[in-house]
């Protein structure tokens, strides 16, 4: 109930609808009861000494039709209402974690996936759809009326009414057996399902390599072993709940079984009129579909429970801590005693350094050495565990955000586009932009020939995620948008590797203009790249373990001799060359 | 309606008659569940007729008890065999789809529709065996229970009869009515879902560019309107849905009091007993309720139906290689003769004509999107050519079925994809025969056997889901240790163009070397410095092989690959330095 009422506040001020929901359903229930108590009327008329009117008949049973109208009306109202309730309390959830992605850091971001964020977001969410709008308000509803009849029930005829009861109570015994051995079977269930799904997703991800290697047979059959496993696991479960299930559904709908007999006895000890007979009869009958609704309802709580959880795991991250103080005038980069951990290992460790303004710092080391990381962390993708990143002095950590963002462009591999056209995607980098300026940095960035190129030009819609264009063609103008921006500081990070081949030698130019009069710091795995850096930092096991220029750290880095060796190697690399290796 | 469940019994294939009998059973176990209301009609005669004495109450009770009995059992005889068979068809339809998959063109395996057909198979057709033929019940219940009504009320009396044959009948229009609002409404709803996830995908995927551009703002308003959208759209969906579901439901309501009033006004006349007034009230309240249920089963049913379409869309990809023969290769010189191509309105590839002699290295070379990737799909039939033909060893592959072709090719592509199961099981996928001597011998090869050994379980360690626990140079390598253990005397390279560190890269390309020593290798080249010694070089541009020969007779030769080269030699001397 405490998690129910916490998802319901999502909805912020449409929260409203859950009690008109409530209260609209449990009025047309009440709707539905009341034309028991109208034929209960009819009946004592025609018991008594005069044969009522035509009219009065027609009458009662205009009343009737319109008891069953209202409760057909409300329930449509209450549905409505509740449906209400359960979109405003998604789309509340959903603003949330909109919100929250944007207050989380990019490194927590990229930890949590994207996937995930996405699978939170939709599917997550509208799973929820049913338990908000159906099971909840009409678990309610349902709860309700069940108290309801039986109260009027006891007030109509209290024996008759424990009878009635009797029945429920004889019916909840199964149910108690069926989710005892349920909660047994459960685990092997989902075990099986998830071990299908996984198959499912595997053979299918993986055919072209099985019909590469030819193992279509081996391939399908633990395939089909997943399917029948599941199956058989399935109908194993059925089979243990069917007897249970079959058992509830008739006791708990069996109320003549016990009213019967006992409204006989009463009957016939004169203490039970013939109308109130028929009456508790009717509300007896009724009494069962509310009784199966409710038992339904229960296990929706901690379904309920799970799936919030689920997407709230997510609210438990914490949010990007922002500074206030002014933003610094210079734009000198320095690592002042940096410790950062991502889990418990390290991959910085004590690193000092200092990259002054105006000049390009290149960050090499052998994979796994944590030159990427580093980058990442004057970005604030995360933050120091301990010492501190600074811009002209400042402490990154101390000044917002968006000042942080207004002082470093990063590019790397990772070209995302907006679907909007391109014109418009190159002047993100700054919003003010004419048309003009756009096209001078296009022309930049070298992006201008295919740009006209294509059909509409500027205003070519780049499609979801820009499959219209290459990876290099991306690239590019990712890098216009970078020259729009103009930011002092430029991070590249892996920018260099081949997204495309055949058109580097562009991509090299529109990044020579990107880095043009800026602080640079480069993550080079072409060390043949970043031979003219200013500063070279090599780095080992997140700790520095040389620096300076290309002939120096030739001259006095084994580690690095090494790595230029195995590039120059790979680099003059050819196939079939067999001295090579 | 009708249509959905012959619909239904076709998909259930030779477990249409369980579907058929449980239908049956569940019928006759309505019928007994009149039973205990036919009790307390015949106890109410006896009071009426003032014959009801203390022994009755037992009688009375047997009588619903033995109903309930024999309604228990019928319950369980039809829940558990439309389970079963719900059951049965799923898994069937799994096995089947999965068998057809062997047989799609690799070409259908894309990013794309991998994610896609995963959701039909787990999601479409779990929402079938879950709902859907169990719905099939009510469906058929709700039915079956506007003819029990009529039928019994004809027998208590025909004007009442008619009542509810006039309500019911109205009510079968209602549902019509409320089916066509649903199919309507469902289109809707669904364009609405797609644009929120569209909306979403932009947003979390761009999350970092958002945040670097200082769009958050802007971004943040975008998505709220998304959000906004998709809620009222949703709301809308919803509340059209009510009025139509409520008109079918005071239908019944109308069929309800109609009765009631004929059976008052029949007993006012003094031609109708008071038991069967009082019968009458008891059943009428209770006998529409199936039939009411239908209202909520349609939306039920459009879900399934959109879910069976996409299903049964899928068994209509058309197969391959259907007159593929089997057909064993003794040489491996692969020959294009006038081969053109087109994909999707546009030419790819112009009258590709030329020879790869066994044994011997052939790079295509060009632009993006020139269309030598193309040439390489032509090979193993991702496609198959719409002019001239492919041949290998003199043999069309239109000839061949994927499978005898595709034993004499390895094929080494960037998309790298490893399964969930131990390092030897991913290399032994290569022959599934090796032994593990082999294995190793074709890891060190492929120079992984040493870190494979750094592992803490070695060669029992098991990769990740698409082999995530290991670095993207790792699973290259394991992937070409599979491709040397084959041995396929055809070897298709797509150079590996991702990025690596210079360590890992220099043991790729090692293994490579390996792997395509004295084989037919065609290689997609995109740093020409890589096929220096290659037999032939074709340089594509455009869908057409624009110059061929060595590499020091294109140099010299002074045209497009000349220029490429120069291209690419300034490229590699390219320095990072101050403008």
């Amino acid at each position: 109930m405490k998690e129910y009422m916490r998802v319901l506040s999502y909805a912020g001020d449409n929260r409203f609808y859950f009690k008109r929901a409530v209260v609209l359903l449990t009025l047309s229930v009440l709707f539905s009861v009341a034309p028991f108590f109208a034929v209960g009327v009819v009946l004592n008329g025609f018991l008594g000494g005069a044969m009522p009117s035509l009219a009065w008949l027609f009458g009662m049973s205009a009343v009737i039709f319109a008891c069953l109208i209202l409760k057909n009306w409300l329930n449509g109202l209450g549905l409505d209402a509740s449906h209400r309730l359960a979109y405003h309390t998604l789309a509340g959830m959903r603003r949330r974690v909109a919100g929250k992605l944007l207050r989380m850091s990019m490194g927590d971001i990229q930890d949590f996936g994207t996937g995930a964020a996405k699978k939170n977001f939709v599917e997550n969410i509208e799973e929820m759809e049913l338990i908000l709008a159906h099971a909840m308000p009409e678990g309610f509803a349902n709860l309700f009326t069940f108290g309801i009849v039986l109260l009027t029930m006891f007030a109509v005829d209290w024996r008759m009414a424990l009878a009635a009861l009797a029945m429920i109570v004889v019916g909840f015994i199964p149910i108690v057996l069926m989710m005892t051995d349920g909660l047994k079977r459960m685990k092997p269930w989902y075990a099986a399902n998830e071990h299908m799904t996984g198959a499912i997703i595997e053979y299918i991800s993986g055919m072209e390599v099985i019909k590469v290697f030819g193992r279509q047979g081996s391939s399908f059959k633990k395939y089909s072993e997943a399917v029948t496993d599941y199956r058989d696991c399935t109908l194993d479960w059925y089979k243990s709940q069917f007897n249970h299930m079959a058992s509830y559904t008739i006791l708990l709908t069996a109320a003549l079984l016990t009213m019967l007999p006992v409204g006989i006895w009463l009957y016939l000890g004169g203490t039970l009129t013939l109308t109130t007979f028929v009456l508790s009869l009717l509300l007896g009958m009724g009494i069962g579909t509310p009784a199966m609704r409710i038992i339904n309802f229960l296990p929706q709580f901690p379904q309920l429970k799970y799936k919030s959880a689920r997407i709230e795991g997510m609210f438990d991250i914490p949010d990007m801590p922002e500074g206030a103080q002014p933003a610094p005038e210079r734009h000198d980069v320095a690592f002042d005693n940096v410790t950062f951990a991502y889990g418990d290992a390290d991959v910085v460790k004590n690193l000092s350094l200092t990259m002054p303004e105006n000049t390009v710092t290149a960050l090499v080391g052998e994979s796994g050495a944590g030159k990427s990381t580093l980058a990442k962390l004057v970005m604030r993708f995360w933050d120091v565990r301990e010492g501190a990143v600074r811009i002209g002095g400042a402490d990154i950590r101390d000044f917002p955000a968006d000042a942080l963002m207004n002082r470093v462009s990063y590019v790397s591999q990772d070209n995302f586009l907006f679907n909007v056209s391109i014109m418009e995607n190159i002047r993100y980098g700054r919003p003010g932009a004419t048309d003009a300026e756009v096209v001078e940095m296009a022309k930049a960035a070298q992006c201008h020939e295919f740009i006209t190129q294509t059909e509409d030009g500027y205003d070519t819609v780049v499609g979801s995620s820009g499959d219209k264009l290459s990876g290099g063609q991306k690239q590019r103008i990712c890098i216009a948008r970078a020259i729009l921006k103009n930011a002092p500081i430029v991070i590249l990070d892996e920018a260099t590797s081949f997204a495309d081949p055949e058109n580097e030698d562009r991509i090299q130019e529109a990044l020579s203009r990107l880095i043009a009069g800026k602080t640079v710091i480069i993550v080079a795995h072409r060390l043949s790249t970043i031979t003219g850096a200013d500063n070279i930092v090599l780095l080992a096991n997140g700790t520095l373990e040389a620096q300076g220029k290309h002939e120096e750290l030739l001259a006095r880095s084994a580690l690095y001799k090494k790595l230029w060796d195995a590039h120059r190697e790979s680099m003059d690399w050819d196939i079939g060359g067999q001295g090579k290796c | 309606m009708l249509k959905f469940i012959s619909r239904l019994m076709r998909f259930s294939g030779k477990d249409a008659w369980k579907l058929k009998a449980s239908a049956a059973v569940s019928f006759v176990e309505g019928l007994f569940g009149n039973v205990p209301i036919y009790a307390a009609l015949l106890v109410i005669i006896r009071i009426t007729e003032r014959t009801l004495d203390g022994a009755y109450a037992w009688t009375a009770f047997l009588i619903v008890l033995a109903s309930l009995a024999v309604k228990w059992i019928l319950r369980r005889v039809f829940t558990g065999m439309q389970s079963d068979a719900a059951c049965r068809v799923a898994a069937r339809e799994r096995l089947k789809i999965g068998d057809l998959f062997k047989r799609f063109p690799m070409s259908y395996f894309t990013e794309g529709n991998i994610g896609e057909v995963t959701n039909v198979i787990t999601g479409d057709l779990s929402f079938a065996e879950d709902y859907g033929m169990t719905k099939l019940d009510d469906v058929i219940s709700g039915l079956i229970a506007i003819v029990i009504a009529c039928a019994f009320l004809l027998w208590v009396d025909w004007r009442v009869a008619a009542a509810s044959v006039v309500g019911c009948a109205l009510a079968l229009i209602a549902f019509d009515a409320m089916e066509k609002v649903t199919k309507r409404q469902a289109k809707i709803r669904m364009e609405q879902a797609s644009k929120l996830t569209g909306a979403v995908l932009e947003y979390t995927e761009g999350i970092s560019v958002i945040k670097a551009l200082r769009m958050s703002g802007d971004a943040a308003k975008r998505m709220d309107a998304s959000i906004e959208d998709a809620c009222l759209h949703a709301i809308d969906f919803e509340s059209s849905m009510v009025k139509p579901v409520t008109r079918y439901l005071h239908c019944y309501a109308f069929a309800i009091a109609a009765a009631l009033f004929l059976s008052f006004w029949r007993f006012f006349n003094g031609e109708m007993g008071l038991p069967v007034v009082i019968m009458v009230a008891l059943f009428i309240f209770r006998i529409y309720l199936p039939a009411m249920g239908l209202g909520t089963g349609a939306s039920i049913m459009r879900v399934m139906e959109a879910g069976l379409d996409r299903y049964e869309k899928l068994k209509e990809v058309p197969i391959i290689d259907a007159d593929g023969k089997d057909i064993p290769l003794s040489s491996f010189d692969i020959a294009f003769e006038d081969v053109s191509f087109s994909y999707e309105a546009k030419e790819t590839l112009k009258n590709i004509s030329f020879t790869a002699k066994e044994h011997s290295m052939t790079a295509l070379v060009g632009a993006s999107g020139s269309g030598k990737t193309t040439i390489a799909n032509l090979i193993v039939r991702f496609w198959d050519a719409q002019k001239g033909a492919v041949k290998i060893g003199g043999i069309d592959v239109r000839e061949m079925t994927c499978d005898s072709l595709l034993r004499y090719v390895s094929m080494v592509f960037q998309r790298v994809y490893l399964f969930h199961d131990t390092i030897e099981n991913n290399i032994r996928f290569g022959s599934p025969d090796a032994t593990r001597e082999e294995i190793i011998a074709a890891a060190k090869k492929a120079r992984c056997h040493d870190f494979i050994e750094a592992l803490p379980d070695g060669y029992d360690t098991v990769v990740g889901e698409g082999g995530s626990t290991l670095s993207g140079g790792e699973k290259q390598r394991i992937s070409i240790a599979r491709a040397i253990l084959k041995d396929a005397p055809i070897v298709l390279l797509d150079e590996a163009t991702a990025s690596v560190d210079p360590d890992n890269e220099k043991y790729i390309q090692e293994a490579i070397n390996e792997l395509v020593r004295d084989k037919t290798l065609i290689i997609i080249a995109h740093r020409l410095s890589t096929i220096k010694r290659a037999d032939q070089i074709l340089v594509i541009d455009d869908g057409r092989i624009v110059e061929r020969g060595r590499h020091d007779e294109l140099l010299a030769k002074g045209g497009q690959y000349r220029a490429l080269w120069t291209r690419r030699q300034n490229a590699n001397s390219w320095r990072i330095a101050r403008a």
